[in-house]
């Protein structure tokens, strides 16, 4: 007989030898879910399949509990009906709720029904979590997520803080806020005391679900996983770099919401700065969230805001009119519900920023998004310097230069252009796209955004998630265009007709927009 | 009969020319069936994996003969050949795998027969392959397989070989582990004075002791035994339910019980009951990736050698060779 193989000695103190070496998907530890806006539109459709998929995945842990809070009146088994009864219209239909792993999921369901500025609520929260800490093993952990209206999330943080739900003997306790964080510079600041007054800046998780969606991670994989683009990442080779999420639909229900925030706050200030970063941040030392979050910062910072008279010339806004989308008329943004007559909201807005950095000087970033647009289409695209030297092609022949584009939605996926000779006889040069699709690379769905980024929260993995001094500066950056767009009437408007490229007064700021 | 597969090498080509051809490769994906066994199951798994992991699979089919060819070179999601080989050499095999095989992407061998050691052809396609798979439950549920495979790892080190059957159960694996991560079951560990393992198949009740034994510093004294830092710790394996699934693992100290099975009506659900000083409340887990398409995956996106793997798999020879003495 052989020496034993085990080597992992067993006793009380050490590490569980059984988990040695296990190809382990990465579990949270055990913990309470709390959703405040249990009865929205967000936590129906997007938040309740996503922690029922990471059931079925067995990226939960075992002992773990979700508790509702909301207005809406259901008691626990009125709760579970309810999450049932959604699961069935808005989970994946792989994932529809039945058997023994919907009834032991049903049974770690709750639901504290109140006012989110009544301490009553929050008392029978706290009874709640503690029940779950007890009856279900959830050991004092607790992440609560803010799926309400964003004027409430100041009273729901200091209600916690009151009624000591932010502070445990044992375990954890974080926060998940949504977008948007702040209207502007000065509510953000406001918000983040409120949040300082009761909570760690590594206990809180600030949600913008793009950077959960796997092209946007994708992003990083090409830069940093790939040796051929990093030499050319740089304004020795790059001419512009272009970053465009353009949307097919209007404001639908929202126009009260949109009238006050307008496309600058709702996408450019998050969504798209936050892509800006990922395309031009240094490679970070490693994965690490930190490491990531601080070069994300740093291109951040290097980016200055513009003086308000130079808003003018780096910034371009437009409001859709009426139009068609799809062949089918629309309305314009005026004519839709809870939106003035006269508005001076932007549905589009084009801003030029310059990174000032060793890597960057010089290139221009050109940041688009709008709504009622030809086509729903984000992605970016980095548009290369002309060849310095001519020795190809036939005369008439336009050597274009490359392009590398990363497509975020609805193709997820990378393409390139370059040169290629046409076959034949003369020496003629054509465009040639390569075109790499995840979705039929990989032939597999993405997980959804929140899937991935609730199993990050519950992980304490808060690389996806924006830190706070990126808020604060992305908000410095966009707060002089704000400030012009908000006290100048644009007479212009309605600039653009539904479903166009948008205003002409992009194309001005740009000729070179990649058509829609 | 030789095997000539300039003609598939035309075809696929030439298929490569259609506007909806595979544009994307991850792998060539070869698969040998030795065995008639099991084949159009793993058929259909393999069809699965390779619409997540655009390939060319290549089947090499030892049931049939050389002029049996079916070739689809031109599939949105990866190309399909499958080449009757059943009198071919291992050389013939080689000289066939370089011509098939995708110039830029590793080669991920499949390996679906009962032999291993005996067989020159599953040497010859492994040196060639990145990752090899084998399954030591697909074709017999007796210990045979795996005697062989512990064989085989034996003479060639060199060549990292990952089992399905072992793969199968990361769910379990998971699950067990799970029981002994409070600190104050984890003493239990030490306390463990029985293993009751039932599966339907050899290998994975095997592979099952196999890796607690050698996680836990188990040696096992004879059919039934294993000598243990706290005391032995006796063992047993029923043989029962489907093939290729553990159904139910039961291990118990002289104060707690942990017990995890599948579901009477659910069999993609784990029971899990812990009784005794450390209980809990009962739960239910998912028992997910189990199905072949999903092993084959973890295996090619893990680890190329799995030392844990390797010490089970040893641990399991020493198992067997007391066992069946």
């Amino acid at each position: 007989m052989p020496e034993a193989v085990a080597t992992v000695s067993v006793d009380g103190q050490s590490e569980n030898p059984l988990r040695a070496g296990l190809h382990t998907e990465r579990i949270s530890d055990p913990c309470t879910l709390v959703f405040f806006g249990a009865s929205g539109d967000l936590f129906k459709r997007m938040l309740l399949p996503a922690v029922y998929s990471l059931r079925l995945h067995g990226t939960l842990p075992n002992d773990f509990a979700v508790v509702g809070v909301s207005r809406a009146e259901y008691d626990n088994d009125g709760f579970r009906e309810y999450c049932k009864a959604q699961l069935e219209q808005f989970a994946a239909p792989d994932q529809k709720p039945q058997g023994a792993i919907w009834d032991d999921f049903a049974k770690r369901l709750s639901y504290v029904s109140g006012e989110f500025d009544d301490h009553k609520t929050f008392g029978e929260l706290a009874k709640q979590i503690a029940q779950n800490d007890s009856e279900l093993g959830t050991k004092g952990n607790r992440l609560f997520y803010l799926s309400t209206p964003p004027s409430v999330f100041p009273t729901i943080i200091e209600l916690l803080r009151e009624s000591d739900l932010n502070q445990q003997q044992e375990g954890w306790g974080r926060i998940v806020v949504e977008k948007p964080f702040g209207t502007d510079l000065e509510s953000a600041r406001a918000l983040q005391a409120a949040v300082d007054q009761v909570f760690r800046e590594t206990e809180v998780y600030r949600i913008d679900h793009y950077l959960g969606k796997e092209p946007v991670q994708d992003i990083m994989a090409l830069r940093f996983a790939n040796t051929i683009f990093e030499p050319v990442w740089n304004r020795n080779y790059v001419q512009s770099v272009q970053i465009t999420a353009a949307e097919q639909l209007g404001v639908e229900m929202r126009g009260g919401y949109y009238e006050s925030a307008g496309t600058l706050r709702d996408m450019i200030q998050n969504h798209v700065m936050n892509l800006l970063a990922l395309v031009a941040m240094e490679p970070p030392s490693s994965s690490n969230a930190d490491a990531i979050r601080n070069e994300k910062f740093k291109v951040l910072e290097s980016i200055e805001p513009p003086e308000l008279g130079e808003v003018q010339a780096m910034s371009a806004r437009g409001q859709y009119g009426p139009g068609a989308i799809n062949g089918k008329p629309v309305q314009g943004y005026r004519q839709e519900p809870d939106v003035a007559p006269q508005s001076n909201t932007e549905t589009f807005a084009s801003v030029r920023l310059t990174v000032g950095n060793w890597r960057w000087a010089g290139v221009p970033f050109y940041l688009r998004s709008g709504k009622r647009l030809a086509k729903k289409m984000s992605e970016i695209a980095v548009t290369f310097k002309p060849i310095p030297h001519r020795i190809y092609g036939e005369r008439t022949d336009t050597i274009e230069p490359n392009v590398l584009v990363m497509k975020i939605q609805p193709e997820e996926g990378v393409a390139m252009r370059f040169s290629a000779k046409v076959p034949g006889m003369k020496n003629h040069i054509r465009s040639v796209f390569m075109d790499f699709n995840y979705g039929t690379g990989f032939g597999v769905q993405s997980p959804p955004a929140y899937e991935r980024l609730i199993g990050d929260a519950m992980r304490g993995d808060q690389t996806l998630f924006t830190r706070w001094d990126a808020v604060e500066r992305a908000w410095e950056i966009v707060t002089p265009v704000l400030d012009v767009w908000q006290h100048t009437k644009d007479f212009t408007f309605p600039n653009y007709p539904a479903g166009s490229q948008g205003p002409p007064s992009a194309f001005t700021l740009f000729p070179e927009w990649r058509a829609l | 009969m030789s095997l000539d597969v300039h003609p598939v090498v035309e075809a696929l080509a030439k298929g490569r020319q259609d506007p909806g051809a595979m544009k994307t490769a991850t792998m060539t994906f070869v698969i040998f069936f030795g065995d008639g066994e099991g084949a159009d199951w793993v058929r259909g798994r393999a069809h699965a994996l390779a619409t997540k992991h655009p390939s060319r699979v290549v089947v090499f089919d030892a049931n049939k003969n050389e002029d049996e060819r079916i070739i689809e070179p031109s599939q949105a999601r990866g190309e399909w050949v499958e080449i009757g080989v059943r009198d071919a050499s291992p050389a013939e095999l080689d000289a066939a795998l370089t011509m098939l095989e995708l110039p830029e992407a590793p080669v991920v061998l499949l390996w679906i027969a009962e032999a291993l050691s005996a067989d020159e052809r599953f040497l010859t396609l492994a040196r060639r392959a990145t990752t090899t798979i084998c399954s030591t439950s697909v074709a017999r549920t007796d210990e045979r397989p795996l005697r062989d495979l512990t064989h085989f790892v034996e003479e060639h080190p060199e060549i990292p070989v990952q089992d399905v059957a072992y793969l199968r159960l990361g769910a379990w694996q998971e699950l067990i582990a799970e029981f002994f991560d409070e600190a104050d079951c984890r003493s239990e560990l030490e306390a463990l004075r029985s293993v009751e393992v039932t599966a339907g198949s050899d290998a994975e009740m095997y592979y099952l002791l196999g890796w607690l034994a050698s996680r836990l510093a188990w040696t096992p004294l004879d059919g039934s035994t294993f000598a243990a830092k706290g005391g032995n710790v006796h063992y047993s394996m029923i043989h029962d339910g489907p093939a290729r699934r553990l159904s139910k693992v039961v291990l118990a100290s002289e104060h707690a019980s942990f017990s995890a099975s599948v579901h009477p009506q659910d069999q993609a659900a784990i029971c899990l009951d812990v009784t005794g000083s450390t209980a809990c409340p009962s739960r239910c887990a998912p028992l997910h990736t189990v199905d072949l398409a999903s092993l084959v995956e973890r295996a090619i996106l893990g680890r190329a050698r799995d030392e844990v793997f390797v010490e089970t798999l040893t641990m399991a020879k020493h198992i067997i060779e007391r066992h069946v003495a």
